[in-house]
């Protein structure tokens, strides 16, 4: 193996995995209450899961198909694995530590009991094999494996295998060497039917036990006079990262179907076991499902702690929680009048999750029942699963306004619920595009056109997050809802260009991936390199959730050298390398980690004073820049652009949540004393509580009897 | 809470919505536009789709039928998106085809499958129709620049299929003129040459330098002109040599930045063009020998810079559909100026004829609830008074046919071939022979034309007798109009002449619209 290393750039995947690092020390921080503890501890884990389906099984493809390419760093795909599992490894026993010997001891102490089957009372007991008899006797069959194969396991699902001794005298044997094997191997597949936690009378407020657990208990039922010689429950992750050849595929929507079926299917890239496996059944697992040594992880503890989540928002435990807050009313968009006419006022900027995100659903629902609407074009990239905004596009197709929605149906994960969402809306009667060949859209733009006195006026929504009720209340993201002539021209330009209605055009002022974005980020980094070397004053902030595109870091580097100040809030993944002299002295990293997932992008530039902010649905990953249609979007209004640029000035302020990135690649956190440091999210609620509450205050209180209207 | 604010008014507006749709060698393009009340245009979407419709008609001299299909293709979508706007009157939609349709021999094919299909009424444009429509366009602009307002611009746009050239002096058209040669058409050519094609870009150079030469001795002398050049070809060469501005109305480029762009385009495939600058391959083909012919021109031209206007024929077209008249003012005069011009150049009866072209338009308005006809009928009825008697610079025997022969085989700025015709027609039957079908040209006319010509034919004739004597006598008159005869009433105390003259020319009249006139002193 020849190293060939870049000194220049971290690797992505190491570089995601200390992101993980940072989630999961928000679980071992112990001024967090218990569940948001455990809910990172959650999130760390279904992280991971992810990561194996995609990144670790897309290293797999690329070493069964010999693809030698390699990273920004220089290593190719088995270097890369190399590297990764060690440090995974140290994360899991991470993880199971702190469950182990802090997270249970402090659930406890919340009322929270995780009990094991064999500290069941006789009540307990009697309950849960209630439970076996009931639920899970009928539900679930004990799959025999044979020698020649095994069952499919499906990806992420709890297994539980038994080990069971042959009755010789019984066995009838087929073939004489089977006589030779005195134990076969069941597997029983727990299912996502079955609850993964059930909860038994307690003194506590809440005790419970692992549905694995008990069934592996009881499981003799199935297996009348067989001795069980070892059961045990393992999971295992199968590679995710197949696409579909949109460029062949002829029905997208068919093609996705099969895909989804595949997936479950894909090559297996992780087992997950307990650490008191014996050698004989790892050695037949690894065997049946063509596994080596690193493939195999070692739990000390429940499998699939993702599943926390669940509890981790169990009423009834506010205490150990964080306080909830609110979404506030915007005070700029005033609910007794049409949202038209608040939006034609003025250019309204929401900072989500602190500002609602209600003003965007409402522009839409209303747009869905308003006369003057003559059409109405959204993109659709990940939706929840009740969307208002679905319905209220169903809606308005049923009375016969022209609505067009983009649905990707290659959102990774997503598939299923976007194929379901676009046979909804097809019946409905709206025009939809399943997404652009060979490209998928993420941009999240929604086009109102209206038709008013003044004529026709288009009405504008641009965001950094997608058109999800659900993660619009968990995630930080930015949405511009404008009638800006220029913006909504271009709006009608994309949706042309992306419909196939007419070929791409220049636009007035936004800028498109994968067409003109790039060129446009390195045009206005440049303008401040050449600021910079002729002393003008030149700086330059970007908040992203990836920062990963070399021809982005190698421009941000020859900023640095020029002496543009260069301030960067990265969420994941970063392979710029800062604080190196010769390239990137001027550039700082820091990295937020709290209860709302980062997720907006924002960007700021000097521009000789003539101050440029920008929001836009890309991180500066070569895959936003290349194989998606994203858009950038200038925001221009005085107050939005205020805004935003003390906003993102927020991020880079001494705060208790962030991190700082070092040029060796370690995240640290702020030193010394954090107790005394702001919370930036907090800060950023108490703002938008205040701007809410100063509004109402300076508007008396009045009363609107419901008039009959004449 | 805030008092309860009204709703945005949301009754009906009174803006109008129009689409004009283009065909061009290299693509179909639409732009929705809406009109305010006062007037202004404001452009709401332009929509491109590429087609290989000049390939087809530059090589095989026909339109493929995937080729036709491809078009509707393009058109239905275009049909969408205008039942997006609700814009569905045939008065609010107008869908021209320039040369690559017009020069196919199965253009009607092309034309009915497209009816057929998504039910626009395609119009091939005559070169005339598009200088009338580019000068409607371009003029604004000039209009707004003080500078370009003053001065004499040359004002060209270089196309796949044909180059359009205008000279245009304070606001006046001297020079109008398309020549038959274009960026595809010239790459088409010299492809069908079969040579090296690495040899193709200094060939190109020598052609489009030729062709260059062939522009500028067309045009007549000029002192310090401004050169303003138009077209997507250009557009996208400003585009991308500025490429931070925004679009402007009007850009000026300095000819040596902009030719060493041209060159560095020329030197490049038309693949490596569409995978670099994401353009269509038409028009990647086209864009190497249009930015060299602008180059090479305005270098004929010793110009240091020039000009790029962002107007296109749409633009014009669009203003054209929204001009209080279609025939509009100012396209009239300039119509009549070229006129004048044309009979001077045939040392015509300056007085004489002018008085008799008064005459006929005092005659039209006098007896519009007779003839029925429309604005532009009378501008037809007005050139064919200027220009009936040039034949006789040819030969007094038969002048009139001479005349027609003349007038039908010149350029009137402006004017479609089938207009110019008619304005030939009526001024051939200024005299002897009625319209009869045999006759060259009426035949190819339909009922309502050839009824238009005898109706002009039959005024003309009037207006010629009222100045028999050549003396400019009458100027005034007043109808009366009875169910059998129309008598002109007209301030004066001898018209002996007059009225004999009328006896033997108001035969046609008679015929056309079965009424007897005479005329009688006032």
């Amino acid at each position: 193996m020849s190293e060939n290393r870049n000194e220049k750039f971290f690797n992505r995947e190491l570089s995601w995995l200390e992101f993980n690092q940072r989630v999961l020390n928000e679980a071992f921080d112990e001024k967090n209450p218990t569940l948001e503890r455990l809910k990172f501890l959650a999130i760390c884990s279904s992280n991971l899961d992810e990561f194996f389906m995609v990144r670790v099984g897309g290293l797999h493809l690329s070493l069964a198909g010999r693809d030698l390419s390699r990273d920004l760093s220089g290593l190719d795909a088995e270097q890369q694995l190399v590297r990764i599992h060690p440090r995974v490894r140290k994360m899991v026993a991470d993880q199971y530590s702190l469950f182990n010997d802090s997270l249970l001891q402090a659930l406890e102490c919340a009322g929270i009991r995780v009990s094991k089957f064999g500290d069941l009372d006789e009540i307990q007991l009697a309950q849960v094999e209630k439970f076996f008899e009931e639920e899970v006797y009928s539900s679930l069959s004990p799959i025999a494996t044979e020698e020649t194969s095994f069952p499919l396991v499906s990806n992420q699902t709890l297994i539980l295998c038994f080990r069971l001794e042959v009755d010789q005298e019984k066995q009838r044997p087929l073939i004489d060497d089977e006589l030779l094997f005195n134990e076969r191997y069941v597997v029983l597949p727990v299912g996502k039917k079955l609850p993964r936690f059930i909860f038994v009378p307690s003194s506590k407020k809440l005790e419970l036990v692992f549905v694995e657990d008990i069934i592996r208990n009881l499981a003799g039922r199935f297996f009348k006079n067989q001795r069980i010689i070892e059961s045990f429950v393992f999971r295992v992750t199968r590679n995710a990262d197949m696409r579909v050849d949109d460029e062949v595929a002829s029905d997208l929507l068919e093609s996705m179907e099969d895909l989804l079926d595949e997936r479950t299917t894909g090559e297996v890239v992780r087992m997950e076991v307990p650490p008191d496996v014996s050698q004989e059944s790892l050695s037949y697992l690894k065997s049946r499902l063509k596994l080596v040594d690193r493939d195999v992880y070692r739990c000390d503890g429940p499998l699939a702690l993702s599943n926390l989540m669940q509890l981790a928002f169990a009423s009834g435990f506010e205490k150990d929680k964080v306080p909830a807050l609110t979404p506030q009313a915007v005070p700029s968009i005033d609910p007794s009048e049409s949202i038209f006419a608040s939006i034609s006022r003025s250019d309204q900027v929401l900072f989500h999750p602190y500002q609602s995100f209600e003003p965007v659903v409402r522009l839409i629902a209303e747009a869905a029942s308003d006369d003057s609407v003559l059409a109405i074009k959204q993109t659709l990239y990940r939706t929840s699963k009740y969307s208002k905004i679905v319905h209220a596009l169903q809606r308005a197709a049923e009375s016969g306004k022209n609505v067009t929605v983009i649905l990707e149906l290659k959102a990774r994960f997503d598939e299923a619920r976007n194929i379901h969402w676009a046979r909804q809306l097809e019946n409905a009667g709206a025009n939809v595009i399943y997404g652009v060949r060979g490209l998928k859209t993420h941009a999240k733009a929604t086009l109102i056109v209206r038709r008013e006195s003044s004529g026709i006026v288009r009405y504008c929504h641009f965001g950094t997050g997608n058109y999800n009720e659900q993660t619009a209340g968990i995630y930080t993201d930015v949405s511009l809802l404008t009638s800006d002539p220029d913006l909504g021209a271009d709006a009608a330009e994309f949706f042309n260009a992306i419909t196939g209605f007419s070929r791409p055009h220049k636009f007035r002022k936004l800028e498109m991936a994968p067409t003109g974005m790039r060129k446009k980020f390195l045009d206005m980094i440049a303008i401040e390199t050449a600021n910079a070397k002729q002393g003008v004053r030149a700086f330059l902030r970007a908040k992203v959730n990836s920062l990963a595109d070399s021809e982005i870091i190698e421009s941000l580097y020859q900023a640095s050298e020029a002496g543009v100040k260069v301030e960067l809030n990265v969420r994941g993944i970063c392979c710029l390398r800062p604080g190196m002299k010769g390239y990137s002295r001027n550039i700082r990293v820091v990295s937020l980690i709290d209860r709302f997932l980062e997720h907006a992008r924002i960007f700021h530039f000097c521009h000789g004073g003539d101050e440029r902010v920008f929001i836009s649905s890309a991180d500066w990953m070569s895959r936003n820049l290349d194989k998606r249609i994203e858009l950038l979007v200038p925001v221009e209004s005085a107050v939005g652009k205020e805004r935003l640029i003390s906003q993102l000035g927020a991020y880079f302020e001494p705060n208790d949540k962030a991190y700082e990135l070092d040029s060796e690649g370690e995240f640290s956190r702020v030193k010394g004393n954090r107790s005394g440091l702001p919370n930036t999210q907090l800060g950023f609620y108490r703002a938008a509580k205040e701007e809410r509450v100063a509004f109402e205050s300076r508007t008396p209180t009045s009363f609107f009897p419901h008039k009959r209207v004449d | 809470m805030k008092q309860d604010q009204k709703p945005i008014p949301e009754e009906e507006s009174a803006n109008r919505l129009v689409a004009v749709i283009d065909i061009g060698a290299t693509s179909i393009r639409m732009a929705i536009s809406q009109i305010d009340q006062r007037g202004v245009i404001h452009n709401l979407e332009s929509l491109s789709q590429a087609v290989s419709l000049g390939k087809d008609c530059f090589i095989l001299g026909r339109i493929e039928s995937e080729t036709i299909e491809e078009c509707v293709r393009v058109l239905k979508i275009y049909r969408t998106k205008l039942d997006e706007f609700g814009i569905s009157e045939p008065g609010d939609i107008q869908v021209v085809a320039t040369s690559a349709v017009r020069e196919s021999r199965n253009r009607l094919l092309f034309l009915d499958r497209v009816f057929i299909a998504t039910g626009f009424e395609v119009e091939p444009f005559d070169e005339a129709e598009l200088h009338r429509v580019t000068f409607l366009g371009i003029q604004p602009l000039l209009r707004q620049r003080e500078d370009l307002a003053n001065s004499t611009n040359v004002i060209c746009e270089i196309g796949g299929g044909s180059t359009e050239m205008l000279v245009v002096e304070s606001g006046n058209v001297l020079f109008s003129e398309t020549f038959r040669l274009g960026s595809l058409r010239l790459r088409k050519s010299l492809e069908a040459i079969s040579g090296p094609m690495s040899e193709l870009p200094n060939i190109m150079k020598e052609q489009v330098r030729q062709m260059a030469n062939r522009f500028k001795r067309s045009i007549p002398k000029l002192k310090n002109p401004q050169f303003i050049g138009m077209g997507g070809d250009l557009r996208f060469a400003a585009a991308q040599m500025y490429s931070d501005d925004q679009e402007s109305e009007l850009r000026e480029l300095k000819i040596g930045e902009f030719e060493e762009f041209a060159n560095s385009i020329v030197a490049k495939s038309p693949d490596e063009l569409v995978n670099q600058y994401s353009v269509s391959l038409p028009e990647a083909e086209s864009l190497g020998p249009s930015l060299l012919a602008y180059a090479q021109l305005v270098k004929a031209l010793r110009l240091d810079s020039f000009h790029v206007s962002n107007t296109n024929l749409r633009d014009g077209l669009v203003r054209e559909m929204i001009l209080p008249e279609v025939w509009g003012k100012e396209f009239r005069e300039q119509v009549i100026r070229y006129s004048l011009n044309l009979g001077r150049m045939y040392k015509f009866d300056e007085v004489y004829s002018t008085h008799v072209a008064d005459l006929s338009h005092a005659l039209f308005r006098e007896l519009h609830s007779e003839h029925g006809l429309d604005r532009k009928h009378e501008l037809i009825l007005y050139l064919a008074a200027l220009l009936h008697e040039i034949g006789q610079f040819v030969n007094q025997r038969g002048y009139h046919k001479h005349t027609l022969y003349l007038i039908r085989n010149s350029d009137f700025f402006g004017l479609g071939q089938k207009d110019i015709l008619l304005v030939s027609l009526v001024a051939r039957y200024h005299r002897r022979a009625h319209p009869q079908p045999s006759h060259d040209g009426y035949t190819s006319l339909d009922r309502v034309d050839r009824i238009t010509v005898s109706k002009l034919a039959a005024l003309l004739r009037i207006a010629i007798s009222l100045n028999v004597t050549r003396q400019q006598k009458v100027s005034e008159m007043q109808a009366e109009i009875g169910s059998e005869w129309i008598q002109l009433r007209i301030p004066s105390t001898e018209l002996s002449l007059e009225k004999l003259a009328i006896q033997s020319a108001g035969t046609l009249f008679n015929e056309t619209f079965g009424k007897r006139i005479t005329i009688t002193e006032a």
